[in-house]
């Protein structure tokens, strides 16, 4: 009957499933037009011949990117600058969450609320004289001023994070460590990082997927071959006036399975990180 | 003595963190405060369309640098779009590390040229007059400053129309239209959409937008400037031409709606595609259509745009090699410029990008390359008495921003899309040009 | 030597169980990289928005003459007016479907781990791959939604989606939804999965509808979740360069043009720096006015909770 508790539920349930799959065709639409044409020929991507799906398959666009465009190099970049972005960024929010949220000392509370407003600090308004700076570091051009910039929003998003997350933990448990003879820093890792692993995974989530996918400062900042990431290296395939969709779809798909590869790992600890930490924040 | 225990632990730690933190700096270690870069020489390649053609060019490069003595270290060769250029020239000149060599199209030359960013390169300009035939005056003329050169021309991009004779032929036409009104004729039998006649670019992106537009202001006797290189957009003339525009696009609609948005891929795609019948654009279409053996290729015809009541105007701007004087090996540098417009070497080059350029030595273009089609012997007309986009003036520092900043069309966008009369548009365009002339302190 | 040690271990002492000392030493990372990262560079942009400076050559002095000559011009404010539009609809858009993404998901269903994946996928994607995809999608002669529009019988002629005035701006607002909800969707499920359910259960009990469960007890609950998701998301939505940049770059006629890209513009095509910093501080109060309101909405929520 329509008026019982297991009726709506099932109603629910339904309209539910219907409301997901509208939601699902959204998404993958794009994507289904991006995947099919990396495995279409030019002839299939343009003009008359023009298919919904691969009449005649091909893997010449995904060879095409390997051997001959640096999609490699760009990979292996991004990679690297996302890796370092992730470690240095989870390592600084730590110490910085912890200092703020279980120590006392003066301009706590200033730099507890600065913090996020560091955060909100629009990239276009900061990329000009961010140039400078990293000029004077000696650092443009480089993968090491990349990380540095990334670093300048990952931090304070990390921090404020992790800050969320510490504050649910009790400081009773600090206090047992610390009559047990360890000093803070132990405390620290021995202590509350063990507790914090679903935070600590939101924030590398957080970091590397942000970092992976920025492209103003990287665009700004790099201007090598051999230094630069996936965002920035992948649309200097329009070679002046004329696309290159084919390979160009082919490396759209490939970079989105790195971030995609973490988020399924990590999906558990996500829900847990980003309850207490936004949540409580 | 547990409280001295935690102590030492306590500092140990401490310690130790601290040295992990400057460890992970040495693992990045910032470069040392040298002011000298390890390479001799750095050129920025803007590809050419055309992959042999890109092949020959680097090859003659790295040739070049073996010549001059230099190691593979030593040299630097940086793949940039040509629509990446400006961009990463304002990173690197806040950085103050230019390119020592690469190619300038004429707004980034005279605004380079302005900003006292060049070496003169009088000695190769004497050498390239010494070449049988000689070279190009008239684009000679728009790289000097001050009685030097400060850019080598490189090569000349006539603005070639694309024509699908086919299309035309099946609308009853036997050959491309002389004038816009029978253009205008022309394209209302061939529109079907999804087909298209005229794949005009409106798009706010600089080169191909303005040159489409200037096509149409040219032959009704308006002009950018005046001869004394003071803005005279406003004329009765460019305000018949916005209006042919306006009714091409909104009263007869051979112009697809999508233009607006077009960046200067837009076109090409448009007519590689088979979607339009006619467009404007410098022979990289019909490059790459015989790079990728197009079935289009032997339907296609080359010709100046349609012209009107001051006659048929052909229009093509050029591309100059400079150097940076910032380079820090000057005469290597220079050694490239002068070996890479060598006659016979550029000669190869200019052969091997399958008529994308036209060469700036005269005499080139009785290579029997250029009679080896049809279609290439249409492009040696386009180039023979072609005009420049500030013809009759010279292009200024406000000209180049004017054209960069697609000031032009940004009106041509607002009388469509506004509905702003062709009369006022103009009006006020014309009003922009003043105000960054007098910005520049120009003469108006 | 017994004496040595213990004066050093004194002072060591007291240094190490000092808070001040430890809390700063913690600190010292954040603190270097966000003051030479944010802070400088922030007071950097406004001296340059006061001069004329042009990339390459030193800056000429010329006060607030970048920010009257924005003012004046005919485009800037209507950049500025299209830039809140954008945001605001951007944001509500994402709200609502993120919201209604988190609902669904949180439903127990098998595979959920599956569909969350795939819900997240967009926001796996960098922007500008996003942006260049759909640019593919719409376009007007070879792009899947006209093609599947026409197939389909919806359409009889390609609508030219980034062109055409009056549709231009949605179709941009549509690559950041696709693009972004992912963010929303998953802080709101996150925030969803932290109600308890006893308050589901009591409410059942005492005859609620799903509809008044969801208003009473979902909406308020996660008052703080919204908030601070509204915020973050805002900021970035608005200074965004990417998705505009490579969709439309401002057509037609500056109906699609956002602050960051024409400041954008400003600064790396004409390299006219000093004006396109001063573009994006003219809007900076607009972000200060929204998160101090936002924040404000904060203080409030905990308060009362």
């Amino acid at each position: 009957m329509i008026g019982t508790q297991s009726g709506i539920r099932r109603v629910n349930r339904i309209a539910g499933s219907v409301v997901l799959l509208t939601l699902v065709v959204w998404t993958l639409a794009p994507l289904y037009w991006m995947v099919s044409t990396s495995f279409k020929q030019n002839n299939e991507i343009y003009g008359a011949g023009l298919s919904l799906w691969p009449r005649q398959p091909t893997l010449e666009n995904y060879a095409t990117l390997f051997a001959r465009t640096p999609y490699l190099i760009y990979f292996r970049n991004s990679m690297l600058v996302s890796l370092v972005t992730t470690l240095l960024s989870v390592l600084f929010a730590s110490l910085g969450a912890y200092a703020i949220t279980r120590l006392r000392f003066p301009g706590r509370a200033f730099l507890a609320r600065g913090l996020v407003y560091t955060y909100l600090m629009p990239q276009s308004m900061l990329f000009i004289p961010l140039l400078s700076i990293l000029i004077f570091l000696h650092l443009e051009n480089t993968r090491q001023g990349l990380v540095l910039a990334y670093l300048g929003f990952t931090v304070p998003f990390c921090t404020w994070l992790l800050m969320g997350y510490f504050m649910s933990i009790p400081t009773e448990l600090d206090e047992a460590g610390m009559v047990d003879g360890c000093s803070r820093l132990g405390v620290l890792f021995r202590i509350i990082l063990p507790v914090t692993v679903p935070a600590i995974a939101t924030v590398a989530f957080f970091s590397f997927t942000l970092s992976w996918n920025e492209f103003l400062y990287a665009s700004v900042f790099l201007s090598s071959v051999g230094v630069k990431t996936i965002p920035t290296g992948i649309p200097s395939f329009i070679v002046e006036d004329v696309f290159f969709w084919g390979p160009m779809m082919a490396s759209t798909f490939l970079s989105a399975l790195p971030p995609l590869l973490v988020y399924f790992l990590f999906q558990r600890f996500l829900i847990k990180g980003l309850t207490t930490g936004a949540v409580k924040a | 003595m547990a409280g001295r225990q935690v102590t030492r632990r306590t500092v140990l730690k401490a310690g130790v963190s601290a040295a992990a933190v400057a460890a992970t700096g040495t693992i990045f270690p910032p470069r040392k405060t040298s002011a000298a870069r390890a390479q001799k020489l750095v050129f920025w390649m803007q590809p050419l369309f055309n992959p042999r053609a890109d092949e020959i060019m680097v090859g003659q490069v790295r040739d070049y640098a073996k010549q001059a003595g230099l190691k593979d270290n030593e040299v630097e060769i940086q793949t940039v779009p040509g629509g990446e250029v400006a961009k990463k020239l304002a990173a690197a000149l806040e950085v103050g590390a230019p390119p020592d060599v690469t190619r300038m199209n004429e707004e980034d030359l005279t605004r380079m040229i302005a900003q006292k960013q060049f070496l003169p390169l009088n000695e190769i300009v004497q050498e390239m007059r010494k070449a049988p035939g000689g070279v190009n005056e008239n684009v000679l003329a728009l790289a000097e400053d001050g009685g030097n050169y400060y850019g080598a021309p490189f090569g000349l991009n006539p603005q070639a129309g694309h024509v699908r004779l086919d299309l035309f032929e099946k609308a009853g036409y036997s050959s491309f239209p002389d004038t816009w009104e029978k253009f205008i004729e022309a394209g209302q039998k061939i529109t079907q959409p999804p087909i298209y006649a005229y794949g005009m670019a409106l798009g706010m992106t600089p080169s191909d937008s303005l040159a489409d537009l200037l096509s149409v202001v040219w032959p009704y006797g308006g002009a950018l400037v005046d001869k004394s290189n003071k803005p005279a957009l406003n004329s009765p003339g460019t305000v018949k031409a916005f209006q042919l525009v306006d009714d091409m696009f909104t009263k007869y609609k051979i112009i697809p709606r999508g233009v607006l948005s077009w960046d200067n891929s837009g076109n090409n795609k448009a007519y590689q595609g088979g979607q339009v019948a006619y467009i404007l654009n410098p022979p990289s279409v019909y490059s790459s259509l015989v790079k990728d053996k197009s079935p289009l290729l032997d339907k296609t015809g080359l010709f100046p745009a349609p012209g009107g009541p001051t006659g048929r105007v052909k229009n093509g701007y050029t591309d100059y090699w400079s150097v940076f004087k910032q380079a820090p090996s000057p005469e290597i540098a220079k050694g490239l410029v002068a070996y890479l417009m060598e006659p016979k070497r550029y000669n190869e080059l200019i052969i091997g990008a399958d008529g994308r350029y036209l060469p700036v030595y005269p005499k080139l273009a009785e290579d029997p390359f250029w009679s080896s089609k049809p279609a290439l012997k249409g492009l040696i007309q386009i180039a023979d008495g072609a005009i420049s986009t500030y013809w009759p003036g010279k292009p200024n520092q406000p000209l180049a921003e004017i054209v960069d900043q697609c000031t032009i069309i940004k009106w041509v966008q607002k009388m469509l899309v506004d509905r702003m009369p062709a009369a006022e548009a103009v009006g006020k365009a014309q009003e922009e040009m003043v105000a960054i002339f007098k910005r520049y302190g120009q003469p108006v | 030597m017994a004496v040595q040690e213990l004066r050093i271990g004194d002072r060591w002492e007291r240094l190490a169980h000092s808070q001040v000392f430890l809390a700063y030493l913690f600190l010292l990372p954040t603190l270097v990289v966000l003051a030479g990262v944010v802070v400088y560079p922030f007071f950097s942009a406004i001296w340059i928005s006061l001069q004329d400076k042009v990339a390459g050559l030193p800056g000429k002095w010329i006060w607030t003459a970048n920010y009257a000559e924005l003012l004046r011009s005919e485009t800037f404010p209507l950049v500025f007016y299209n830039t809140l539009f954008y945001t605001v609809f951007a944001v509500l858009i994402k709200f609502t479907v993120g919201l209604t993404a988190a609902v669904v998901l949180n439903q127990e269903r098998p595979l959920n781990g599956l569909y969350r994946t795939i819900l997240f996928l967009p926001w796996a994607i960098p922007t500008v791959l996003a942006s260049l995809n759909w640019l593919w999608v719409y376009d007007e002669f070879n792009g899947m939604l006209n093609v599947v529009l026409m197939r389909l019988g919806l359409l009889s002629q390609p609508v030219a989606w980034l062109a055409e005035p009056h549709v231009a701006m949605w179709a941009v607002i549509a690559v950041v939804v696709w693009n972004g909800t992912p963010f929303y969707t998953m802080h709101f499920l996150a925030g969803l999965q932290a109600i308890p359910q006893e308050l589901y259960d009591a409410a059942e009990v005492d005859g609620a509808s799903t509809l008044e469960q969801f208003l009473y007890i979902t909406i308020p609950s996660m008052r703080n979740v919204f908030t601070i998701t509204v915020m973050l998301s805002s900021v970035f939505t608005s200074t965004s360069v990417v998705a505009v940049h490579i969709l439309t770059n401002g057509a037609p006629a500056f109906r699609t043009d956002i602050v960051p890209n024409f400041a954008f513009n400003l600064a790396l095509v004409s390299h006219r720096l000093g004006i396109g910093s001063a573009a994006n501080i003219l809007f900076f109060p607009m972000l200060v006015a929204l998160i101090v309101f936002l924040s404000r909405q904060l203080l409030r929520q905990k308060s009362e909770v």
